[in-house]
């Protein structure tokens, strides 16, 4: 499955945006404060509200998603003035089926002010599955209903299963090396879905032992290429208090050469391994936060090739990637083009997407990457008058 | 083929795009729709080819770079396009002898008022110097505190440039510089100009 279209309606940065194509692998580029990772949260929404029903923090439906992210009123655009709601929509293509979903909310107007559902539909293949459409009847006639969607009830679900299967497994990736290394120091606090990778070690710890080798083994095979004197990535449990740890072999003088924790492992090879380890689970969307940082130049420019050929190389090469980036070296492969790109551009009412003008256009006609050419036009303006104004 | 009348600017770093863009700036025909600082020349020399491609289409674009210690523009020329190839009428590819700093220098009552020293300490043929830039920092080591410490790099430093030379460059060129008076200096300023109004006059 994967994810062909998203509009969206007063979804934080942006008012309006409608059916937003999106690619097997698309890179969000956009300058600071645009909306980029704004962007990746409507479908983080779409998988928290997908989520099985279970303990916090791991508890999925409409409610705990919104209250997530601190209550509708952040949640909105900022833009949005009289229209209050806020909609997300999204054709998924499954096979040779389409799927489309939307979902409606806004607050009640009264009470309490509950979220409420203003509309939820699914249509596949263009016909509109009549078992979920809503306000319905019954909603009609117990307006309680309205505040919790199909999606995350399975009682009501079952017409369209797959694609709430599909959203709950939704991936996203923001690997934060500190955060691993200093996991003893900093506790066991941790975020809903784990976004920053606190327990990517449990993960690997909860992986049957065959399928964590082989990954390893893979992710060996990548690394050797860039961090060469990283030998031997293995797993294992403290024998004292049994707790998970990658460790690895650096060569050196010595002819054994040194073993070493992941709390010694560089920034940049964790991240790495982080994003290896991820694309080789599972077959889900992954939604990539700037891979690029604590990364070497060389590794950023092929970082493209590498997400390719890893998925090349395991059970699901067709998976996508959705992934924001700031780097030109990232987009400089010549085999991306302009439709991988979803540039967004900060406007008076909102957040919009800025294909490739005609001028950009002849720069990739004339060899120029897609960074080239795209890239410059989000970078801040007027960084001098920082210089003078003495900051 | 229609010429636009959209230009595209590349430099080797902020003040070669301030400089190109009065050059510019002095045909109202032309327009700026791109300003690209490569961070040195290697980018530049290395996309050249894709530069010309651009101006085939119609889109012209302006280039500039520094000559530094080649021993004329031909052999740039030839270094960067291919020995004895030329390029496209619409890839205006400038080269400022030796530096940009001596299209700076060519008009030097500015730098003279923010330096505080008198014009006569100056030199006259900027384009003769080996080393304008060298030049342009040596008058600035004479300069009052704030400005020497703006454009020289720290004391034991690698670098060439102080950490503020741009910011305090750019804007004069973009102010109190008059092109005109500079390109009676330097010969290379006035070929660049008369290139860009031929330009201008193809567009229109």
């Amino acid at each position: 499955m994967k994810i062909v279209k998203l509009s969206l309606k007063n979804w934080r940065n942006f008012k309006q945006l409608e059916e937003v194509p999106l690619q097997e692998r698309s890179y969000v580029i956009g300058a600071n404060a645009v909306g980029k990772s704004n962007f990746l949260d409507a479908l983080r929404f779409l998988r928290d509200v997908a989520a099985p029903a279970g303990t916090k923090p791991e508890a999925g439906g409409l409610q705990e998603a919104i209250k997530r992210r601190e209550g509708l009123a952040k949640l909105r655009c900022l833009n949005a003035q009289k229209e209050t709601e806020v909609k997300i929509e999204v054709t998924v293509q499954d096979g040779g089926d389409v799927w489309c979903y939307t979902l409606g909310f806004k607050g009640e107007g009264k009470g309490n002010n509950r979220n409420v559902i203003t509309r939820e539909s699914v249509s596949k293949n263009g016909n509109r599955l009549l078992e979920c459409q809503r306000p319905d009847a019954a909603d009609g006639t117990d307006p309680d209903r309205l505040t919790t969607t199909y999606l995350e009830n399975p009682n009501a679900n079952k017409a369209f299963r797959p694609l709430a299967h599909y959203f709950a497994a939704i991936t996203y990736l923001h690997l934060v090396p500190q955060l691993l290394k200093h996991a003893d120091e900093l506790g066991g606090n941790r975020l809903q879905r784990d976004p920053f990778g606190q327990g990517f070690l449990l993960r690997i710890a909860e992986t049957s032992s065959r399928t964590r080798d082989a990954r390893l083994r893979r992710i060996q095979r990548a690394l050797d290429q860039v961090v060469p004197q990283f030998k031997q990535l293995s797993f294992e449990q403290d024998p004292t208090n049994g707790s998970p740890h990658l460790k690895a072999n650096f060569s050196h003088w010595r002819e054994s050469g040194a073993w070493q924790r992941e709390s010694q492992f560089s920034d940049g090879t964790l991240r790495l391994i982080g994003l290896l380890w991820s694309l080789m689970e599972g077959d889900s969307l992954l939604l990539l936060e700037e891979p690029e940082l604590s990364l070497n130049l060389e590794i950023v420019r092929r970082l493209p090739q590498l997400i390719h050929l890893v998925l090349k190389g395991g059970k699901y090469p067709d998976r996508q990637v959705i992934l924001t980036t700031h780097s030109e070296p990232l987009l400089s492969d010549l085999s991306l083009g302009t439709e991988s790109i979803i540039r967004l551009v900060s406007t008076g009412n909102g957040t919009v997407i800025a294909p490739a003008n005609e001028k950009e256009k002849i720069m990739l006609k004339s060899g120029f990457s897609v960074g080239q050419a795209l890239l410059p036009a989000v970078g801040p303006a007027g960084l001098e008058q920082l210089a003078l104004a003495g900051v | 083929m229609k010429l636009s009348n959209q230009v595209f600017l590349a430099a080797e770093d902020r003040l070669g795009l301030a400089l190109g863009s009065r050059l510019v700036g002095e045909q109202p025909a032309l327009q700026i729709w791109r300003k690209d600082d490569s961070g040195g020349c290697v980018k530049l020399k290395v996309d050249v080819g894709k530069y010309n491609q651009m101006a085939g289409i119609g889109y012209p674009v302006l280039l500039l770079t520094d000559l530094d210690r080649r021993p004329c523009c031909t052999d740039l020329l030839n270094s960067w396009l291919g020995e004895g190839r030329k390029p496209n009428l619409n890839f205006l590819l400038r080269i400022c002898v030796r530096e940009a700093e001596a299209w700076l220098l060519a008009h030097p009552a500015p730098l003279a008022r923010l330096f505080k020293l008198s014009v006569s300490r100056f030199p006259t043929q900027p384009e003769t110097l080996a080393d304008p830039k060298a030049e342009l920092l040596k008058l600035a080591a004479k300069a009052p505190a704030k400005i020497r410490k703006a454009l020289l790099p720290a004391a034991g430093s690698s670098a060439t440039i102080g950490r503020e030379y741009n910011d305090v460059l750019c804007p004069l060129v973009r102010g109190e510089w008059d092109i005109e008076e500079a390109s009676r200096r330097a010969p290379s300023l006035q070929r660049a100009r008369s290139r860009i109004r031929e330009l201008a006059l193809r567009v229109s």
